[in-house]
């Protein structure tokens, strides 16, 4: 019955992630909508509808499409490494750290200077959490060390960006950096699709090709290095796979919560918990769920757009609330 | 003859972009016309930006201000809100400014980036105007804008007026300036390097804040402003309720205690966030406190501090 169900799963996710992604082109502030875009198609649009719809929508749609599936991936791939139903992709620290990064492009002032100045800082600042998150886990394959040595990072990081906060001399400067952590994708231009899009793609691939260790370690570390699996080297594709692709995502967009956590709990169940088909699924929910939230934010705001972060968070905590509630109950 | 020199400039430029940048992309090609059309008075401005709505409003003709940002009617922050009634407003979204298709659009330099660039990427006529610190600062923004509309005279004019009404102030200097302090909710505080300093000395007072080495702002403990004991305390408008823990100071029974020995000011907010000649209107305001500090000063016989 469920190997019945799982094609069907995936046409499903495929489905709604594309007319997700239709509905990120087509809504924004403007008039221009679903009419528009078939002039734009059969080549009649006029020039400032081109625009808007290629140069505007187009690379937000993308990138929500691309982060989404950056972080239901990097939740589906911890959650099943670490095998910790707590795990999100900001929990090796990569996160913080890109924020920390592309704030101090802010605090500096470099970010004035080129568009990419903040997401290459904020690559940066994820890579080199990755040098620090593999010397604190050292060549130990416990995965307490890995969680332990990501909350380091994490907290470092924090506490470095408040003291960037706390020390900005120009309230203008504060300002700009507490909006840029809420999260947003409002703006963002093809630049940044083609400076994000290389990291996400290589990290995307050494996590999918995880899947079959996942599997085997649900068995047990121990199973798992006896069928063949060096637990070290997992690690280390996983912790660079997810600081490449969240640490690019982040980048990009700041920090979008919730995503990475909730969709792998949302689907674990129609892929009949089995990590390796997880992580696709995950990732085309994640990437759906992310545009979805996109599209709200600009149907949402009357004004002054809301900022993605924290629609995904108001709509995620009250979910993952109920979905803490049903397991409940059906636990003994 | 000078529009025939106007248009020979704008096929010049035309042609030197051309030349200069030969990809074919539609995006450049709009970008190479409109940067050119710019050579041309500006006729639909674009302000995304607070300090530049207030420039703008003042330096150009309304007809020809499109869209000023929403935050230029609001009169608690905004020194020429009443101005701005009438005026379409936007909200820093690229999408709605394009389908404005300004030829000029004015930003600050910590406007939300990823749309300047975005909209410098789309070819459009983005001017970032920085944060005014100084009067030097107010003056070449104002000349920096007014060249942007083609308005030079009437920006010279503006800075003309300006100087001669800064200088009356300056004037009216008294040997031992008062020392005054900058403390508003959170306890926060202003020092040197900022606008408020700025005026604050133009007035002829000594800012606390910068003597103890305070750049831009920063936060002032109740303890050091009870022992450095300032002669006047500047204290923004009220924007948090009443018990908040952004007021705790000064409800504060040291507070409340210190406030009785020293002389409180509440400032109009708007006249001091952004660099424009309004900002002499705050000048004048505390040049009549000190007046009036220095007549209370002597009816007392109270030697000054």
């Amino acid at each position: 019955m469920i190997k019945m169900a799982r094609p069907g799963l995936f046409s499903i996710l495929f489905i709604s992630t594309l007319l997700a992604f239709l509905g990120s082109v087509v809504v924004g502030s403007s008039y221009v909508g679903g009419r528009e875009l078939l002039t734009v198609l059969s080549g009649t649009a006029d020039q400032t509808t081109r625009l808007i719809l290629l140069e505007i929508r187009l690379p937000r749609a993308l990138l929500g499409l691309m982060i989404g599936m950056t972080l239901g991936l990097g939740g589906a791939v911890l959650q099943g490494f670490l095998r910790n139903p707590l795990a999100e992709p900001g929990l090796i620290g990569v996160t913080s750290a890109a924020s920390l990064g592309a704030v101090l492009t802010i605090y500096s002032g470099l970010s004035a200077l080129f568009a990419l100045a903040l997401p290459i800082g904020g690559i940066t600042g994820a890579l080199l959490a990755v040098l620090l998150i593999q010397l604190l886990a050292g060549n130990n394959s416990s995965t307490l060390r890995l969680i332990l040595a990501g909350v380091a990072v994490t907290s470092f990081a924090s506490a470095l960006t408040s003291l960037v906060l706390n020390l900005a001399s120009n309230p203008f400067i504060a300002l700009e950096i507490m909006f840029w952590l809420m999260g947003s994708l409002a703006d963002r231009s093809f630049e940044h699709v083609w400076l994000s899009a290389p990291f996400m793609l290589l990290g995307w691939c050494l996590l999918l090709l995880q899947g079959k260790a996942l599997d085997a370690l649900t068995l047990g570390e121990e199973a798992a290095q006896s069928l063949g699996f060096n637990l070290n080297h997992i690690r280390s594709y996983i912790v660079i796979g997810i600081a490449l692709s969240v640490g690019a995502a982040t980048a990009v967009a700041g920090a979008i919560g919730f995503i990475g956590l909730v969709v792998p709990h949302l689907l674990r169940r129609w892929v009949a918990h089995k990590p390796s088909s997880l992580l696709l699924a995950s990732g085309l929910g994640g990437a759906c769920l992310t545009l979805l939230a996109d599209i709200a934010v600009r149907i949402l705001s009357t004004g002054t757009e809301l900022k993605l972060g924290v629609v995904t968070a108001l709509i995620g905590a009250p979910f993952f609330l109920l979905l803490i509630m049903k397991t409940q109950k059906e636990l003994p | 003859m000078p529009a025939f020199f106007q248009w020979l400039d704008g096929v010049l430029c035309v042609a030197k972009k051309v030349v200069v940048q030969c990809s074919p992309s539609y995006l450049v090609l709009i970008g190479v016309l409109l940067s050119c059309t710019a050579q041309a008075k500006p006729q639909k401005v674009v302000s995304i930006n607070l300090c530049t709505d207030q420039l703008l409003l003042l330096l150009a003709d309304k007809p020809v201000i499109q869209s000023l940002s929403y935050l230029a009617s609001r009169d608690d922050i905004s020194a020429l809100a009443h101005e701005a009634v009438g005026i379409r407003k936007n909200h820093g979204l690229a999408e709605e400014i394009m389908l404005m298709q300004p030829d000029l659009i004015l930003a600050g330099t910590f406007t939300s980036r990823p749309t300047v660039f975005l909209l410098k990427r789309l070819g459009f006529n983005v001017i970032e105007v920085p944060v005014a610190r100084s009067f030097a600062d107010i003056r070449h923004n104002i000349a920096m804008i007014a060249k942007a509309l083609h308005e030079e005279q009437r920006g010279e004019q503006l800075i003309q007026a300006f100087d001669t009404r800064l200088a009356l102030a300056l004037a009216t200097q008294v040997p031992q300036p008062p020392v005054a302090v900058f403390y508003r909710e959170n306890s926060y505080t202003t020092g040197g390097d900022t606008l408020a300093h700025t005026i604050l000395e133009a007035a002829g007072f000594r800012n606390l804040a910068a003597e103890m080495g305070i750049s831009g702002s920063g936060h002032l403990p109740l303890e050091a402003l009870i022992t450095q004991h300032p002669d006047i305390i500047i204290s923004g408008r009220k924007r948090s309720p009443h018990g908040s823990v952004a007021t705790a100071a000064f409800q504060h029974p040291a507070f409340q205690a210190f406030k009785t020995q020293t002389t409180m000011v509440t400032i109009s907010d708007p006249l001091w966030i952004c660099g424009t000649p309004l900002v002499l209107d705050a000048v004048e305001n505390l040049l009549k406190v000190r007046l009036q500090l220095a007549a209370a000063q002597q009816t007392t016989g109270q030697p000054t501090p």
